[in-house]
């Protein structure tokens, strides 16, 4: 469904992704990890349009989308979950849901309205409460709902669980495994590895702007070097 | 006594109407774009030159308002896709200078333009019949135009906020606001949010220009200086890049502005032996009838203290920090 291939991205002189090439099939949910700096974020902005690549393709269902711009990309079934939430502060939870579905239809985005609250009922209870003033949990719910309003095909979320209480990051990944059940294609950035590793199918490791390892995630959760980098054992 | 304070409080409120309609393109453009866009009075001032020269054409009124609007509406969607637009998300220094410098070509376009028409630099403003003369209710008469200037301020500030509360794009606008990369990421065009709040601001500002000009009966290509100057203070009172806060601080300063007056007219409004002689010179000592000529001393002292004891204005309340 999705595919980089050899993609690189610079910031001026800094090259941040130096040829990566990974790929994401229908209905897979798969995880990419790494340490801070390694260029996830990059390679998740190349994705939604905010940074062009230097070189590289980015296909999409075969469609080369690595010079489109984000609002085709997200009206093509791309959407993005970004870190740290980021949801419109000062908007009802209501709003932020409708400003999620801007790319459909008014009519069709109101009706998904009511399917977005039975998966998280916190926002029913919520709908015209401010969003900067719901609990970090419940923002997250709601930066996820509101991006499921596009109904994407393929879901990027950009570290869920930061900053979360426990509690509510077993919350969290609740739904990632309910979304995967019904068959949503994932693509996941996580530093809680050791979740990741056990929601996704398959996953990609990346050090310094290229993939060091990858393969089914059950393998990743015992390659030594994982356990040793990113499962503290 | 009735009919002067019912006088100075439609004045005030006449004012409020034009600051408003300043100050809420103001907080429009700032709230997206951190850019304080000191363009916008010699955007108000072309649609006055837009009107003048419609109605000198002997256009019909509705006629010359159309060309009015669209032609300011244009305009503004000129400058942002030319000037801002390559700047966009650099330093605010950077975009504050460059608002300098977009009014500076407005004024001298208007300047050259008035003079290849073989105009005088001040020309007369040809003000619509509707604006003209007074309405008389009972004992009070109040300009057509302060009227007139009040009312259709309220419905279009009613129309704004509607807008910007129940559509798509007026809920993007708010969004973009908020956050614009998050903007971005959900799908919200931002290059057409960006030039639809462009777009309103400068229509806002055309009508500020029709009700400026005819209050004044006189136009020059220098009279946005005044006007966005105000709406900056109402807008900074009333908690800047917040638009109701630019209406409410709109309509603050427009009372602020009367009050020196009307103070110092207070001691002639008495009816005569209501007050005590001694009382009377007390009045007059105190509010002298010049106070009104310190107006615009009392208003910057009144600035002062809002940005020492509540620098984030009326509606501001605390700090209004982004969620991370």
């Amino acid at each position: 469904m999705l595919e980089l291939v050899d993609l690189h991205v610079a910031y001026g002189n800094i090259r941040a992704l130096r040829g990566i090439s990974m790929r994401v099939e229908s209905g897979e949910l798969v995880a990419l990890i790494g340490s801070n700096g390694a260029g996830k974020s990059t390679t998740l902005k190349a994705i939604s349009g905010l940074l062009r690549p230097t070189s590289g393709r980015i296909l999409f269902e075969g469609e080369d989308i690595s010079r489109a711009s984000t609002d085709r990309i997200v009206s093509l079934g791309i959407s993005q979950c970004p870190e740290g939430r980021r949801v419109f502060a000062r908007l009802t939870v209501r709003e932020n849901l409708l400003l999620g579905g801007i790319t459909r239809p008014m009519s069709e985005v109101r009706s998904d309205l009511a399917s977005t609250t039975e998966l998280f009922p916190r926002l029913g209870e919520r709908m015209g409460q401010v969003a900067g003033t719901l609990s970090g949990g419940e923002q997250q719910m709601l930066a996820i709902g509101r991006a499921l309003m596009s109904r994407p095909r393929l879901l990027i979320l950009d570290e869920p669980s930061l900053g979360l209480a426990p509690l509510m990051v077993e919350r969290i990944f609740e739904v990632i495994d309910g979304l995967k059940d019904r068959g949503l294609t994932m693509l996941l950035v996580e530093q809680n590895v050791h979740h990741a590793l056990d929601s996704a199918d398959r996953a990609y490791v990346l050090e310094t702007g290229t993939i060091t390892l990858e393969g089914p995630a059950d393998m990743l959760r015992h390659d030594p070097e994982v356990e040793h980098s990113y499962l503290g054992r | 006594m009735d009919v002067y304070v019912i006088q100075q409080i439609v004045n005030a409120l006449s004012a409020g109407s034009l600051y408003a309609l300043m100050a809420v393109g103001l907080a429009l453009i700032f709230g997206i774009l951190r850019l304080i866009n000191f363009a916008h009075g010699d955007v108000m001032m072309v649609a006055a030159y837009l009107a003048a020269f419609s109605l000198f054409a002997g256009l019909p009124l509705p006629v010359a308002l159309g060309i009015m609007v669209g032609g300011t509406v244009l305009i503004g969607l000129a400058i942002e896709r030319i000037a801002y637009r390559p700047i966009r998300g650099g330093p605010e220094v950077a975009m504050l200078l460059t608002s300098f410098a977009v009014g500076q070509i407005l004024q001298n376009g208007t300047l050259l333009l008035t003079r290849l028409a073989s105009q005088p630099i001040q020309i007369a403003f040809p003000t619509p019949d509707v604006l003209q003369g007074v309405v008389a209710i009972g004992r009070v008469t109040i300009p057509k135009v302060n009227v007139v200037g009040f009312g259709s301020g309220m419905v279009i500030l009613v129309g704004v906020m509607l807008f910007l509360t129940r559509t798509r794009t007026g809920l993007s606008m708010h969004a973009a606001a908020d956050d614009l990369p998050a903007a971005q990421l959900v799908g919200i065009r931002i290059n057409r949010v960006v030039a639809a709040a462009f777009a309103l601001s400068a229509a806002l500002a055309s009508v500020a220009g029709l009700l400026y000009a005819s209050q004044a009966g006189q136009i020059n290509p220098y009279l946005g200086f005044t006007p966005v100057l105000k709406a900056f203070i109402a807008a900074v009172i009333g908690g800047f890049g917040s638009i109701p806060g630019a209406v409410v601080g709109a309509y603050a300063l427009g009372f602020l502005e009367v009050i020196p007056t009307a103070l110092g007219g207070i001691a002639d409004i008495l009816p005569v032996g209501a007050v005590s002689p001694e009382i009377d010179d007390l009045l007059r000592t105190i509010f002298p009838s010049a106070l009104g000529s310190y107006r615009d001393a009392i208003v910057f002292l009144f600035l002062i203290l809002m940005l020492l004891f509540r620098p984030n204005g009326i509606l501001g309340g605390g700090a209004r920090e982004d969620v991370p």
